[in-house]
């Protein structure tokens, strides 16, 4: 308005917009300078937390081959228990099943967890590097004598070596190549190549009859289930217009603690507290997940078996 | 017009929960239906009984009645979130029935009943305590056209509740409990029904008890005993004793119910009930069995049957009747029992025989009801 009302007014207006700009642009680039000085963290910080992620990652791939171990080793005791006919020991061995795909799960989100963690470590430790490399590059150029120059290049070498060590890592692993023990060696002719494809569909197979198995448990617990919605739909259709409604207390207000089998008992999934077992919701659930896991095995095996094959140039298994 | 506006309510409600479409989108991806059936009935009942003298507002009343009755309702549950540490969900139920009935003195009765309930329930996990339960609901029932007896309706009412609970962590396999719940219920009164206002009442109850569960691959067995203590005040009943003139009741319930959760499905309960009140009238003891079982049968056929006996004594006998009849009854009897099978993926049909069997506190007074029913349940969003 000032500036509209009056020539000089407004060219001393126009004028103090100018500074207060200029002011402000200054302002942006000191503070956005200051803040990346501040966010440059040094190698010696990067260094250690980048080995730290690495342990991390290193000691949840382990767990999570060793949990793959032991489900391996219990669904081969389902089978066995099985195929003896021991209904007991069936059970038992599904209920250790169940409790390991679980387990196996929650691993394999740790395992990525901590391999995101690892590619940001790692990516923070590579910008210092490079960082480090430009400014050994820069001292270099400048250096006072050949003395001198000849002491930053070493650490210069040293340094981007480091750089291209880190690059040269590969990416961290997450997901467990089916049938690790199965691998072509160099010495392998194509007769055992087409021996392993055969070992590899033998595996699929005892999968596949693992699937029957499941779904046979499937069925089973699906009716008992059925049965429970039938109980709960002919006491919820009797209590509904309140004709069960006895005389003693008071009407509609029968005190009942939460009861339903989706609210978990507490410390269900709390590590402190003793183990509890799987209700028969949750049974469901997790067979379908190891079902759709097994599935998904089968797959893998198959298609490495096929892959073995190729190499082999082609044809069956012996 | 109001009956056909709650009917169109009830109609929408249904279609709008089986769509899914009154949850809001962005919320729609966390929220998850736990169950949702709905329910269609066609029922055909007789009533006996010795009631007249009782009934004295209702002049029209019989020694035996018969009806059909036709029944929709809905039921569902909403878990809007489940997590390890925190969970909330919403449990609503819903139903019309409309009844047709013949056989009174004066004329016929198309009584119609309207229930509706929800609960809603945040559990909070406190790390090294257990379980925090705070629960709030709501409960009413309108009633039209209510008839004489002996064809016996529970009245209309609307009941406010709310609750806060906790649950333990488990010692040597064993949840303790403990409970602290409030309720207000409100009886509109009709005009042939003037009394029903006395059943108006504000309740506080404590419940504490401890469960035992055993799960395995081919059963889950659970045990829970219990204890409680309730307070309820009757504002609108009389004592008659100018220092403390209105009815207030101390109830003191213990008990126990078994459940086998298998094959086959099994829930037997027993429950003492002591009722001490500044007014003699109401003063009770009374011990209740129930039980439900329920079992597979050849050709996808399941049996379940339900019993509820109660024997109710009054610490002090009365000759006359102050509230309605079947609300305040010496003992009771019902026993229901249905055969279910699956008819599609998504579709059970049913048919269920009922006898129920309640005696009031005036002499030998009772009325028995039998009725047979089939009905048909969907579930809209299983496949």
């Amino acid at each position: 308005m000032i500036i509209l009302g009056h020539p000089g007014a407004r060219a001393r207006g126009l004028a103090a917009l100018v500074r207060g700009v200029s002011l402000g642009v200054c302002s942006v680039l000191l503070l956005s300078s200051l803040a990346s000085g501040q966010e440059d963290p040094s190698i010696q910080i990067l260094e250690p937390e980048y080995q730290q992620a690495q342990a991390e990652y290193e000691a949840a791939f382990r767990a999570l081959e060793a949990l793959e171990g032991r489900l391996t080793q219990a669904l081969e005791d389902v089978d066995e228990a099985r195929a003896a006919g021991d209904e007991a020991r069936t059970d038992q061995g599904y209920d250790l099943v169940l409790q390991l795909s679980g387990d196996l799960r929650l691993q394999r989100q740790r395992v990525d967890e901590k391999a995101e963690e690892l590619r940001d470590a790692r990516t923070s430790l590579l910008q210092a590097l490079r960082r480090r490399v430009d400014e050994l590059l820069a001292d270099v150029d400048s250096a006072r004598d050949d003395s001198e120059r000849s002491a930053l290049a070493a650490i210069l070498q040293d340094v981007n070596n480091r750089r291209l060590e880190i690059l040269a890592e590969e990416d961290p692993e997450t997901v467990l190549e089916p049938m690790r023990d199965i691998t072509i060696s160099p010495t392998d002719l194509p007769i055992d190549i087409r021996r392993k494809a055969a070992t590899l569909d033998y595996r699929a197979e005892q999968h596949e009859a693992r699937l029957e198995g499941i779904d046979q448990r499937l069925e089973e617990l699906g009716q008992d289930l059925r049965r429970s919605r039938f109980v709960s739909d002919f006491l919820s259709g009797v209590e509904r217009y309140g004709d069960t409604q006895l005389p003693v207390g008071r009407p509609g207000s029968q005190i009942t603690p939460p009861t339903d089998p989706e609210q978990r008992p507490p410390g269900a999934d709390s590590l402190a507290v003793e183990t509890r077992p799987m209700t028969l919701e949750e049974r469901i659930q997790r067979l379908e997940e190891l079902r759709t896991e097994l599935e998904e095995r089968i797959q893998l095996i198959r298609a490495k078996a096929e892959r073995f094959r190729a190499l082999a140039g082609g044809g069956g298994g012996e | 017009m109001k009956e056909l506006r709650r009917i169109s309510i009830l109609f929408s409600l249904a279609l709008l929960l089986a769509l899914g479409l009154v949850i809001p989108q962005p919320v729609r991806a966390q929220v998850r239906w736990q169950d949702l059936v709905l329910t269609g009935g066609l029922s055909a009942e007789g009533y006996r009984g010795n009631l007249t003298q009782v009934t004295i507002s209702a002049v029209d009343s019989t020694e035996g009645a018969s009806s059909v009755v036709g029944e929709l309702g809905v039921r569902g549950g909403l878990l809007f979130f489940n997590q390890p540490g925190r969970s909330l969900d919403l449990q609503v139920d819903a139903g019309l029935r409309q009844f047709s009935a013949w056989g009174f003195k004066v004329r016929d009765y198309a009584p119609r009943e309207w229930v509706g309930q929800a609960d809603i329930t945040y559990r909070q996990t406190l790390t090294s305590l257990g379980d925090l339960w705070i629960q709030g609901g709501f409960d009413g029932r309108s009633v039209n056209d209510r008839p004489p007896m002996p064809l016996f309706i529970q009245p209309g009412y609307r009941t406010v509740s709310g609750g806060v609970g906790l649950r333990l962590l488990p010692m040597r396999g064993a949840y303790v409990d403990a409970q602290l719940m409030g309720e207000v219920a409100d009886y509109p009164t009709t005009a042939l029904a003037p009394q029903l206002n006395l059943l108006n009442r504000k309740a506080l109850g404590l419940e504490t008890g401890v469960t035992w569960t055993g799960l395995t691959w081919g059963a889950e067995r659970r045990v829970r005993a219990y204890l409680g203590f309730g307070l309820s005040g009757y504002g609108n009943q009389r004592t008659f004793d100018p220092d403390d003139p209105h009815r207030r009741d101390r109830t003191m319930t213990v008990g126990a119910t078994w459940t086998l959760r298998s094959n086959y499905y099994v829930e037997l309960g027993v429950e003492g009930t002591v009722n001490r009140s500044n007014s003699s009238r109401p003063e009770y003891d009374a011990l209740s069995l129930r039980a439900v079982a329920s079992a597979p049968l050849p050709h996808d056929l399941s049996l379940t049957l339900f019993a509820d006996l109660t024997d109710k004594r009054y610490v002090t006998k009365t000759d006359f009747a102050r509230l309605v009849p079947g609300e305040e009854a010496d003992n009771a009897s019902v026993v229901y029992l249905e055969l279910a099978r699956p008819i599609m993926v998504n579709l059970d049909g049913a048919v269920r025989l009922g006898w129920n069997r309640a005696e009031t506190d005036i002499g030998d007074s009772y009325f028995k009801r039998y009725g047979l029913s089939v009905l048909l349940r969907y579930r809209p969003r299983e496949r």
